[in-house]
Formats: structure tokens, C-alpha cells, sequence
């Protein structure tokens, strides 16, 4: 005789494996795609740095000494440090990256990818010189 | 992030005066260029983070 099945009048709950929300930590590759993503807090840091300056300065000559007294302490100064390093991985990643998102063809030839990434580069360096 | 938040700090280079940062800021295209500056990252960042 068959055993008879044991109803239940509500859904029974689906099985789902659990997964950690850290699992990208153990494979090389994920973590550094998240590390670079993550890399973007430093590029909104950038921004608020700026606008921090821009409100010490507009407060006075004497907030903005003070602002240059904040970032002359060591946790401001490891924390530009470790914001450089950052945007740096940032920047360059994208350079790297910039001939796979933008194809770019010229007379039905594809533009090869060093010179994409070249001019990426070059105006990033352009760029930089002109506001430094 | 090179000039205003390491350089100036660690003592590199001289720190600008408060009168001239002040104008360069008021200048027409300096407002242009932190127009530019500050809300492009935001929304790189913004889009990334979501």
C-alpha cells in the first residue's frame, strides 16, 4: 500500500542554497572587478574633498587654514593616500578597458586597440597638466 | 587629490594664498571646471555604487 502524502494548506518554502554576500572574496578575479567598483567611493571622496575646500574657502581665511590643518593630520593624509592609489587603479583600469567598450571604426577598418587606449592616456596626461 | 590633498600638506609645494585660490574659484571658468568637476564623478560613483 502506498504511504499517503501529508498536505499542507500553505506553499512549502522553496530551497534555496545559501549563498554568502561576501563569496567574491575567495576568487581573484571577482574581487578585483568588486575592488575596482568599489574604487568608485574614492572618486565621490574626490568630489566632496573639493567641495569642502570650496565652502572653507568661501567661510574665510580662517577656515580655510583650518582645512589645511584637517588634511595635514595623519588619518587625512593616509586616507588621500589610500584615495590616490584608489583613483589611480580607477583610472588606469579604465584606460585599459576603453578599447573593448568603444569600437571605433574608420573607413571600415577597426581602430586598433593601443591607440584607443593611447589617447585615453594622452588626454588624461593633458588633462592633468593643465590643471596642475 | 596630488596638489590640494598630498603635496600642499606634506610641504612639496607652497600652499596658494586664500586670496588667490578665492579667485580662481570666483573666476568664470574656474566655476565652469567645478561645475564640470563635481557632479560628472557623483554620478559615475552614483551609478557604480547602486
Amino acid at each position: 500500500m502506498k504511504p499517503v502524502p501529508r498536505y499542507t494548506e500553505f506553499h512549502p518554502r522553496w530551497y534555496r542554497c545559501r549563498v554568502s554576500t561576501y563569496w567574491w572574496v575567495g576568487h581573484r578575479r571577482y574581487l578585483k572587478f568588486l575592488l575596482r567598483e568599489l574604487s568608485s567611493v574614492f572618486v565621490a571622496y574626490f568630489v566632496g574633498l573639493t567641495l569642502w575646500q570650496v565652502r572653507a574657502l568661501a567661510q574665510g581665511p580662517e577656515a580655510y587654514e583650518r582645512f589645511q590643518q584637517t588634511l595635514r593630520s595623519p588619518f587625512m593624509l593616509a586616507l588621500s593616500g589610500a584615495s590616490l592609489f584608489f583613483l589611480m587603479v580607477h583610472a588606469v583600469t579604465w584606460c585599459n578597458l576603453a578599447p573593448l567598450a568603444m569600437v571605433v571604426r574608420v573607413l571600415g577598418r577597426r581602430v586598433p586597440d593601443w591607440v584607443i587606449a593611447g589617447g585615453n592616456y594622452a588626454a588624461w596626461l593633458v588633462v592633468s597638466a593643465v590643471v596642475g | 587629490m596630488v596638489v590640494f590633498a598630498l603635496a600642499v600638506p606634506l610641504g612639496w609645494v607652497d600652499p596658494p594664498s586664500h586670496e588667490a585660490l578665492s579667485n580662481l574659484v570666483r573666476h568664470p571658468i574656474g566655476r565652469m571646471y567645478l561645475f564640470v568637476l563635481c557632479p560628472l564623478p557623483l554620478f559615475h560613483f552614483a551609478h557604480r555604487f547602486r
